[in-house]
């Protein structure tokens, strides 16, 4: 009998059995759920009627200041309002306010995920909670059902295995390797599954740029895209959560649904073209159509970390912005924002003239600013193009901070390799 | 409690994505979001479709955005959504807000836009009742049934009040 994976393992744990097995329906206890956007559970609170309290407060991170680091309109302005009410009402004790940056990664930053338990969010990206060898999954709507029993149903999931070795040419990175990943693998070809990213590449990689691959598994459709933990995860972990966590591996006799191989150092920089995040091109190619970018924006779940950054800068040095282009810089966090600050990052970008702004998930939706005009084109490091997100007609394409940072400088998208 | 269900079908193709259900800006207002609900694949379907009328859908139907896209459609009466395979959230999210969705591979091939479709959401067996050809869609889960016989989620959490300590 084959052994089983981690995220078996993880969700047998959980529930109280000796083990599952894909196919099985479990229900796990939670150990934390992620909300961006309370009014929605508190309206089917109300439609619930009679509640006295959420299963435990100290479990509900609220992450306000995801969506918005301050509201663009009144009706914005007022929801805030009463999810601050909601909040002293029912005690919640993580409320992460205007300013405080990306809820995706401050859950990861702020201890609030650990290995081998489980987790859910009211946003598709609640897969990220995986990069720390979690189980991590989105259940929206249901978040309000949630929140009130502290336990979640699944049918246990197959999981397939990504397994990347070697490493990345020079003006290739992370955020390309999981572009090609996305390609390789397709828009459903996870779908269903918890994809395991695993091999010698991925566990080079710190959280933040590992966490890309985590993220980017929803768009893969899985529910949740796991990575072992190792020393990297756990310094990570030390020091930050609240409570000891449990490291679960993959049996060794493990067998996974479906496998791929990457060799890394094969990989150019890679792009997603409009409407879907799975639209993936060398950027070789897209450069010869002479695409004109209006906006480019280096932020979002997929690269606001200060490594993001300082990628960016590599291109950006001695070099200005296009006249044509808009440059934004989102630093993902509060804490990231600060580490900018101490290595120069900051007053690098504002030399350059580029719009830095508060943190928050930035112009990926639009909830907040940033908007573009009819026929613009932006290009950004964040994770999503697809059409009724930002209503656009010119187009959202998705790439490194290398390639916009090059494509800033050029006005049009542009191989970062010029430059390096 | 009956679980036939028969409606007019609308055809979509593969990997529809929820914001084309229900656009960003739209997401706490069922209302609004039907009146551009998937317009970007059919621009008849807002404003045509009926209540009863069901869904069939390609491979991914749903994906992307966790919102409760489903709304919208309930707003507009689709009685039912069945396709090749379902985005995971998508299909949570939907049972909850009280629509089945059922999967069936090759579904796509055996319905025209316009047809009349009968399926059964507790056994997972669907007919074309234009042409006569049928087809067996993966059979939900009890949990998922239980919800949807109480009228979703929420209906489902009311009528279990007493099982949990955190509601009066």
């Amino acid at each position: 009998m084959a052994g089983h994976s981690a995220t078996e393992k993880i969700l047998a744990l959980r529930s109280g059995k000796k083990e599952v097995f894909p196919g099985d329906i479990v229900v796990c206890d939670v150990d934390g759920v992620f909300v961006h956007s309370p009014w929605f559970f508190l309206s089917y609170w109300k439609e619930i009627g009679g509640v006295k309290r959420c299963f435990d407060p100290d479990k509900l991170i609220l992450g306000l200041g995801h969506h918005v680091c301050l509201p663009a309109d009144n009706r914005y302005a007022n929801d805030l309002l009463e999810a601050r009410k909601a909040a002293k009402k029912y005690g919640f004790k993580h409320l992460y306010d205007m300013g405080t940056g990306n809820g995706h990664i401050i859950m990861l930053e702020k201890g609030h995920v650990r290995s081998g338990y489980v987790y859910v969010g009211a946003d598709s990206h609640s897969t990220i909670y995986g990069a720390l060898g979690a189980f991590g999954t989105p259940t929206s709507y249901e978040v309000a059902e949630i929140l009130l029993s502290g336990k979640a149903w699944f049918k246990v999931p197959p999981t397939v295995r990504v397994t990347m070795e070697a490493q990345p040419m020079k003006g290739v990175c992370a955020r390309d390797v999981a572009q090609y990943v996305l390609g390789t693998v397709g828009a459903d070809g996870a779908l269903m599954k918890s994809i395991d990213f695993s091999g010698s590449y991925i566990h080079s990689l710190s959280v933040y740029q590992r966490m890309i691959f985590s993220l980017l598994a929803v768009e893969m459709g899985a529910i949740t895209g796991f990575i072992e933990p190792d020393e990297i995860t756990r310094k990570f972990m030390d020091g930050r959560v609240r409570n000891p966590y449990e490291i679960v591996y993959n049996d060794p006799d493990c067998v996974f649904e479906k496998e791929w191989f990457v060799d890394v150092s094969k990989i150019e920089p890679m792009i997603a073209c409009p409407p879907r995040p799975a639209l993936t091109e060398r950027v070789a190619d897209i450069e010869k159509k002479d695409i004109k970018v209006h906006q480019a924006y280096i932020g979002g779940c997929t690269g606001s970390s200060v490594e993001d950054f300082e990628m960016a800068a590599e291109i950006l040095r001695g070099r200005t912005i296009h006249p044509d282009t808009r440059l934004i810089i989102v630093p993902g966090t509060q804490d990231i924002l600060k580490e900018m600050q101490r290595k120069g990052l900051i007053e690098f970008f504002t030399e350059l003239g580029a719009i830095i702004s508060p943190p928050y998930c930035g112009p990926c939706q639009l909830c907040c600013y940033g908007h573009l005009g009819e026929e613009e084109v932006m290009i950004g490091t964040h994770p999503r193009n697809q059409p009724g997100r930002a209503g656009v007609n010119g187009g959202i394409y998705l790439a490194s901070p290398y390639t916009v940072a090059a494509s800033a400088v050029c006005g049009k998208i542009t191989d970062p390799r010029r430059f390096l | 409690m009956n679980t036939i269900i028969r409606g007019k079908v609308w055809t979509f193709g593969d990997n529809v994505n929820s914001e084309s259900i229900m656009a960003t800006g739209t997401d706490f207002d069922p209302e609004k979001a039907a009146k551009t609900s998937l317009s970007h694949y059919d621009k008849e379907f807002p404003t045509k479709v009926k209540p009863g009328d069901i869904i069939v859908a390609g491979r991914n139907f749903g994906c992307s955005s966790s919102r409760p896209a489903a709304r919208a459609l309930k707003f507009l009466g689709v009685a039912a959504i069945l396709c090749e395979s379902s985005g995971a959230i998508f299909y949570r999210n939907t049972w909850n807000i009280g629509v089945p969705i059922l999967e069936c591979p090759g579904i796509t091939k055996m319905f025209s836009k316009g047809d009349e479709a009968e399926v059964d959401v507790s056994t997972g067996f669907i007919k074309n009742l234009t042409t006569g050809s049928t087809a067996q869609a993966e059979k939900p889960i009890p949990l998922l049934l239980e919800r949807w016989a109480a009228g979703g989620m929420i209906e489902w959490v009311k009528s279990r009040r007493d099982q949990y300590d955190t509601l009066k």
